[in-house]
C-alpha cells in the first residue's frame, strides 16, 4: 500500500493567496512541501470564490509555475524580419541591457507624444491592471491603452450599460433571492467570467432551491446546459427577442413597476419633438408632468404629487410626452412574430417566457432584510458576450436593462444586481469607499466606477461628448461611446489615420501578457498593424505568437504564484463579492520565489518609471489613486519599494494592525456587508435611463465630425429609443453561406494561456467538444457530414479554418461552434501548439464590423462548411 | 463500522473537471492516469436535449467485482467499504480492469512519462514520486482518499464534515455538488440526501451495490 512519506517532509505549509487564471480572482491556498508548490485549494472562509473549491483552470496553475517552457531570461530579436510564423532568432541579453534600451525608447516616445505609446495588457492581469498599471499609465501620459484579446472581445456595450444602470462593471442575478433568471448568451455560474467561482457556488445553490433558469443561447453548454429551459437562438438577435418580451409585458399584459419607473428611471421625463428632454428654463433640469397639480415641474421637485408616465402635454406651446409613453409605443413594433422571424425563437415561446418573467416579478412584494423592508423582485435578465458581441451591442444591452427596469428588478433583492458599487468601507477606516450618487439630470454616478482604486476618472455617466483632435491613434476623441478601439488592430487602420490626419502611428508597444495576434481577429489583419510598430516590448510567461512574430524585446514575467501584491481582483463593481455576500479583500503573495531571472512586470514598470525620471510623479498619482491616509502618503523624494507600498495600502485600508505581515499570514479580510450597500438602489436618490437621450447629441456631433473627415459611419443606432438592428451576419444573401459560426467560452479555458497546461490539455481531449468544431447532427446529415470528419469553414470573404467535426443536438440547427481561443502555433508553447481551432481567424476587424455606438466588434460570422478529409 | 460513500448532485455539478484535477494533484497521478473522470455527452432529443456531465470514480462497491477476480489478494475491501490495491501484491494481470463494470481501473504501464514530453520531470512531478510513490506495472484506481480519511479519523475529525478528513474531489468542487459520509449512519448527510433526493446508483443492474450515489437533475 502506497502512502505519504511524512518523514521526508522538511517543510509542509499552506499559503493563502488568490487565483490568477482568470479575472475572477477566487481566494485560494497553496500547499508548499520542501519548497515545491504541490496543491491548490479554494479558500473556504472567503466569500471571494466558491468557499473552498476551485475550477480546473485554477488547479492547473501548478503547471504554469513549473512549465519548462517558461521564459527565464530577457531575449532580444536578432531577425529583423517580423511577421506571422517568422523565427525571431532570440538572443539572450541582460536585464540591464533590456531596461536601458526600453527606457531610452520609452523616454523618447512619451516626451514626443504619449499616445504614440501603445500599452496593452491581458484581462488575466486584471488584478494588477487596475491597481498597478493604471497609476503607472497615468504617470506615463497616459498612453494609448488596450486590454488584449479580452478588450475587443469584452463587454463594450455591457460594461457601459451596466455602469449607467447598475453603477457596476457587469450584471448578475441576485441568486440568493431570485426565482426566475433569464440568460442571453451569458455564463454566470457556468464556470467562467466575472466572479467565476462565486457564481458557480451561488447559481448551484439557486438551482437546488428551485430557481428557474432560462437560457437563450445558440448552444446548450455550460450555463445553458444547467438551465431549466434552453431556447436556441440565432446569434445577434437577442435584442429583438428582449424587446418583444418588453412589448408583451408592457403592452399585452399591462404589467410594469410604476413606482420604480417614476422614481428610479427617466421614465417620467418629458421629451419634446426633437427627442430631447424638455428642460426647465431657469435651471436647465429635465421636466416631468405632475399629474396631481396638472403642471410641469423639475424632476426632483419635492412638491410633485404624482409623475405622469404617459400622455401628451404642452409646455410653452410645444408638444411633449413622458419617456415611458414613448418607449411603450416604440416597442409595439417588436411583436413576438417579428422577433421570431429573425431569431428562430417561436413567438409562443417569447410570449410564454415574457409572461412567466412578468408574473414571477411579483411587483409590489417586499422582503425584510436586517430590519429593512425592501422591494422583492425575484426575477433577473442578464446577458454577456453571446448576447452582446455583435454590431448592435449597445442597444441589446440597453434592452436587457429595459426588461429588468420595467419590472423594477434592478439592485433590489432577487433582481439583477451589479458587483456592489456602494461601500461604506471597513469599520474603523471607512475604506475602501465607493458611493453611488446623483449626477447630471438626476442620473446615477459612481465615484470610482469599476475597480476599487485607480480608475482614471468617474463613472460612465454623463457620457463624454466627441471632440475632434486628430491626435489619437485609437480615435477615442471622435467616438465618445467607443469602449475599446478596434482601430489599434483593424484592417482600416491606415485609412482611418489618414482621414484624421494622423502623422505617423504607434511608435512603441508594451504588451503585458496579451497575445493579440491570436485573440482578436484574423491574424493577417492584426499582423499588418503590428508590423507598423517599430519597437515592441512583450512581458510574458512564454514565447507566444505575438512575441515570436513581432516582439523586439521579450521579458520573462513571473506568474501569479510567484508574485506579491496588495491587489487581488479588480475590486468593487468588478470582482469583489456581490449582493448580500460579505465583503472580502484578498492580497496576492508569492508561494515560491521567482526562479531564474524572471521579474514581476509591475516591478519592471516601476523601474522604467524611475529610469524616465517620473518616480515622484508616480508616487503622487498612487497616493491619490489608493486614497492613502495622510500618514501613509509617499513624500516627494521618498523612495519606497513596492512591498512597502503594499504595506501602506493595506494599513491605510484596514488600520495599522492589519499590515502586510498580517495579510501574508491570513491572506484576506472579510467584513459584513450592509443592506444599504448590497441593495443601494432602495437607499439612493438617483435614476437610470430607459431612454438614451444622450445618444442624440453624441450622434449628431459624431456625424458632424465623421462627415467632415469622410468617415462613413452609420449613425442610425445613435437613437434614444432602445432598438434592435440587424448585423452584417444577418444580411448575407448567398445561400452557400448558410451557417452562423460563433466561439464560446469553454469551462477548461480562459483566454489562450490555458492551452499550455498538460492537465487542461488532457481534460480538453476528454471533453468531446473542446478541441472540435461542433454542429447539429441533422444539419450535418443534410450535408453528408459525419462525426470526426475533417472540415473546412469559409467566410464570405474567404477566411478559412479547419478542424474535426463533433455532432450534437444541443445546438441551433444553423449554428457552428468553436471553443475558446485555441489553435496556437508558437514554438514557445509546445503543449498548446496545434490544439483546437483558432476561431478568430474568421473575424473581420474594421469600422463596418463594429457596433457604431460601443464599437463592440462582430464576433459571429456566416460560413459555409465542406469536408476535406 | 462506517461504510464510506459519496453523493454527487448532478443538479449542482457544472462539469468543470475540478474533481478530476484535484484528484490528480492529491495523488500526483502521472500523465494519462485518472482516478476520476467526467463523462460528457447528451441525453434527450431536440429542444428537450440536455448536456450530460457525469463525474465518475471508483464506486467502492459493496459487492466489488474487482476484489473477486484478483488472484493475488492485492485488491481488497476494508471493513469500512473502501476498496484498495496493494501495489506490492499486484501482479499487473489486469483481470480487475476487465472485471470492473464501471471501467474505473487503469494499468500503470510507463512510469517514465513526463507531462512535458522530452523536457524532463518538473519539480512537481519529482516531488510527487517521493511523496506518493505509485508502482509501474500495477493497477491504479481511486481510493476515496484513504490517507485523508485515516489520518483525519486519528485526529478525531469527521470525514465529510472536516475538510482535512474528506476526499480531495469533494472539497475541490466549486459547485459543492459532492457529499461524503457514512452510509451506515442513518443521520449522516449522505444518507439523508439519498433518502430525500432519491439519489441512485449508476447501473444498479450490474449488481455490485456502489457506494457512490447520484442526485439526477
Amino acid at each position: 500500500m502506497a502512502g505519504s512519506r511524512q518523514e521526508q517532509l522538511r517543510e509542509d505549509t499552506w499559503i493563502p493567496t488568490v487565483c490568477g487564471r482568470c479575472y475572477g480572482a477566487c481566494g485560494i491556498r497553496v500547499r508548499r512541501v520542501n519548497g515545491v508548490a504541490v496543491k491548490i485549494e479554494g479558500q473556504p472562509l472567503s466569500t471571494q470564490g466558491s468557499r473552498g473549491g476551485t475550477c480546473a483552470k485554477g488547479l492547473s496553475g501548478l503547471q504554469v509555475l513549473y512549465d519548462p517552457n517558461r521564459l527565464n531570461v530577457p531575449l532580444k530579436r536578432t531577425n529583423p524580419e517580423k511577421g506571422l510564423f517568422v523565427d525571431p532568432q532570440w538572443k539572450e541579453i541582460t536585464w540591464d541591457e533590456a531596461l536601458d534600451e526600453i527606457a531610452r525608447k520609452l523616454k523618447a516616445v512619451i516626451e514626443k507624444d504619449p499616445k504614440r505609446l501603445f500599452y496593452q495588457v491581458t484581462t488575466c492581469r486584471a488584478p494588477y491592471l487596475r491597481g498597478n498599471t493604471r497609476p503607472i499609465m497615468r504617470t506615463l501620459g497616459p498612453p494609448t491603452a488596450f486590454v488584449g484579446g479580452g478588450g475587443l472581445h469584452c463587454g463594450a456595450g455591457a460594461h457601459q450599460i451596466a455602469g449607467m444602470v447598475h453603477g457596476s462593471w457587469s450584471i448578475v442575478p441576485d441568486f440568493k433571492y431570485c426565482n426566475y433568471a433569464i440568460y442571453f448568451g451569458a455564463n454566470k455560474g457556468g464556470g467562467s467570467g466575472h466572479s467565476s467561482g462565486t457564481c458557480i457556488r451561488l447559481a448551484a445553490e439557486a438551482r437546488t432551491q428551485g430557481t428557474k433558469f432560462v437560457a437563450f443561447d445558440p448552444m446548450r453548454n455550460f450555463a445553458s446546459s444547467k438551465a431549466t429551459e434552453w431556447i436556441p437562438i440565432v446569434p445577434g438577435t437577442d435584442g429583438a427577442v428582449i424587446l418583444a418580451m418588453c412589448n408583451v409585458i408592457v403592452n399585452d399584459l399591462g404589467i410594469y413597476d410604476e413606482k420604480y419607473l417614476k422614481l428610479k428611471t427617466n421614465g417620467p421625463y418629458l421629451v419634446g419633438e426633437d427627442g430631447r428632454y424638455v428642460r426647465d428654463g431657469e435651471t436647465g433640469e429635465p421636466l416631468v408632468w405632475d399629474s396631481t397639480a396638472a403642471k410641469a415641474k423639475v424632476y426632483d421637485d419635492p412638491s410633485i404629487g404624482d409623475f405622469a408616465l404617459e400622455g401628451e402635454y404642452e409646455i410653452e406651446g410645444k408638444r411633449c410626452h413622458p419617456v415611458f409613453g414613448l418607449v411603450r409605443e416604440h416597442i409595439k413594433k417588436y411583436t413576438p412574430e417579428m422577433a421570431s422571424k429573425v431569431s428562430d425563437v417561436p413567438a409562443s415561446t417569447i410570449r410564454r417566457i415574457a409572461t412567466e418573467f412578468a408574473e414571477a416579478a411579483s411587483i409590489g412584494s417586499t422582503i425584510t432584510i436586517d430590519g429593512h423592508n425592501l422591494p422583492l423582485r425575484p426575477v433577473s435578465a442578464v446577458l454577456f458576450r453571446g448576447g452582446e458581441g455583435h454590431e448592435n451591442s449597445y442597444h441589446t444591452c440597453g434592452a436587457v436593462a429595459l426588461l429588468n427596469q420595467i419590472v423594477g428588478a434592478a439592485d433590489v433583492p432577487g433582481g439583477t444586481v451589479g458587483w456592489t458599487p456602494q461601500s461604506f468601507g471597513f469599520p474603523g477606516t471607512g475604506k475602501p469607499a465607493m458611493h453611488i450618487g446623483k449626477g447630471k439630470d438626476g442620473m446615477l454616478t459612481v465615484d470610482r466606477f469599476g475597480p476599487t482604486f485607480a480608475w482614471s476618472g468617474g463613472g460612465p455617466w454623463p457620457p463624454k461628448m466627441p471632440e475632434f483632435r486628430g491626435d489619437d491613434p485609437a480615435l477615442h476623441d471622435i467616438f465618445a461611446t467607443m469602449f475599446h478601439s478596434p482601430f489599434l488592430a483593424s484592417s482600416d487602420q491606415e485609412e482611418m489615420w489618414q482621414k484624421i490626419g494622423l502623422k505617423g502611428g504607434i511608435e512603441m508597444m508594451i504588451s503585458w501578457g496579451a497575445n493579440t495576434i491570436l485573440s482578436i481577429a484574423n491574424r493577417e489583419i492584426v499582423a499588418e498593424t503590428l508590423k507598423r510598430i517599430p519597437f515592441i516590448v512583450v512581458s510574458e510567461l512564454f514565447s507566444t505568437e505575438l512575441a515570436e512574430g513581432f516582439a523586439d524585446i521579450l521579458l520573462p514575467d513571473t506568474c501569479y504564484l510567484e508574485q506579491a501584491d496588495c491587489f487581488a481582483g479588480s475590486g468593487m463593481g468588478f470582482s469583489l463579492p456581490f449582493a448580500k455576500d460579505d465583503w472580502a479583500y484578498h492580497i496576492t503573495q508569492a508561494v515560491v520565489e521567482p526562479q531564474y531571472e524572471r521579474r514581476n512586470f509591475v516591478d519592471v514598470l516601476w523601474e522604467l518609471v524611475d529610469r524616465v525620471g517620473k518616480r515622484d510623479q508616480l508616487m503622487e498619482v498612487m497616493n491619490d489613486a489608493y486614497s492613502l491616509a495622510d500618514e501613509y502618503k509617499v513624500k516627494p523624494g521618498e523612495k519606497i519599494d513596492r512591498l512597502e507600498m503594499c504595506d501602506r495600502v493595506v494599513k491605510s485600508l484596514f488600520g495599522p494592525e492589519h499590515d502586510w505581515e498580517w495579510f501574508k499570514k491570513h491572506g484576506f479580510i472579510t467584513w459584513p456587508k450592509r443592506v444599504e450597500e448590497a441593495y443601494w438602489r432602495c437607499f439612493t436618490d438617483c435614476r437610470a435611463p430607459i431612454y438614451f437621450e444622450h445618444l442624440i447629441d453624441i450622434g449628431e456631433k459624431t456625424r458632424e465630425i465623421t462627415d467632415k473627415l469622410g468617415i462613413d459611419l452609420d449613425t442610425a443606432q445613435y437613437t434614444p429609443l432602445i432598438s434592435w438592428t440587424p448585423c452584417s451576419v444577418h444580411h448575407v444573401k448567398d445561400p452557400a453561406y448558410d451557417l452562423y459560426c460563433f466561439s464560446y467560452r469553454d469551462i477548461l479555458h480562459t483566454g489562450s494561456h490555458t492551452m499550455e497546461q498538460p492537465w487542461l490539455d488532457e481534460l480538453s481531449h476528454m471533453n468531446p467538444y473542446t478541441y472540435n468544431i461542433v454542429m447539429h447532427s441533422e444539419t450535418a446529415k443534410e450535408k453528408g457530414l459525419k462525426d470526426g470528419d475533417l472540415v473546412e469553414l469559409e467566410t464570405v470573404v474567404g477566411r478559412k479554418v479547419e478542424g474535426r467535426l463533433k455532432l450534437l443536438t444541443g445546438i441551433h440547427q444553423k449554428a457552428v461552434g468553436i471553443a475558446a481561443c485555441a489553435g496556437h502555433w508558437a514554438k514557445g508553447m509546445p503543449i498548446a501548439k496545434g490544439k483546437g481551432v483558432n476561431f478568430d481567424i474568421l473575424l473581420e476587424l474594421d469600422l463596418k464590423h463594429c457596433d457604431p455606438v460601443s464599437f463592440n466588434m462582430e464576433t459571429a460570422v456566416r460560413i459555409k462548411i465542406r469536408k476535406i478529409g | 463500522m462506517p461504510r464510506w460513500g459519496m453523493v454527487i448532485n448532478l443538479q449542482k455539478c457544472v462539469g468543470c473537471y475540478a474533481c478530476v484535477l484535484a484528484c490528480k494533484q492529491e495523488h500526483f497521478l502521472p500523465p494519462g492516469i485518472f482516478w476520476g473522470r467526467v463523462v460528457v455527452g447528451e441525453t434527450g432529443q431536440r429542444a428537450a436535449v440536455t448536456k450530460a456531465a457525469y463525474p465518475v470514480l471508483c464506486n467502492h462497491c459493496e459487492d466489488a467485482a474487482c476484489v473477486k477476480v484478483c488472484p493475488t489478494g492485492a485488491t481488497v475491501q476494508r471493513e469500512d467499504g473502501i476498496v484498495t490495491v496493494d501495489y506490492d501484491k499486484c501482479a499487473g494481470c489486469r483481470y480487475c480492469v476487465l472485471a470492473c463494470p464501471y471501467q474505473q481501473r487503469t494499468y500503470y504501464a510507463d512510469s517514465k512519462k513526463e507531462y512535458f514530453p522530452g523536457q524532463g520531470l518538473t519539480p512537481l512531478e519529482k516531488i510527487g514520486k517521493e511523496l506518493y510513490p505509485l508502482q509501474e506495472g500495477s493497477v491504479l484506481k481511486c481510493n476515496f482518499c484513504i490517507e485523508r480519511i485515516d489520518s483525519g479519523l486519528k485526529k478525531g475529525l469527521v470525514p465529510g464534515v472536516d475538510r482535512e478528513a474528506t476526499p480531495a474531489c469533494v472539497i475541490a468542487c466549486p459547485a459543492k455538488a459532492r457529499y461524503f459520509g457514512d452510509l451506515n449512519d442513518a443521520n449522516s448527510e449522505v444518507t439523508l440526501l439519498i433518502k430525500e433526493k432519491k439519489a441512485s446508483q449508476f447501473h444498479p443492474e450490474f449488481g455490485t451495490d456502489p457506494s457512490v450515489y447520484y442526485i439526477l437533475r
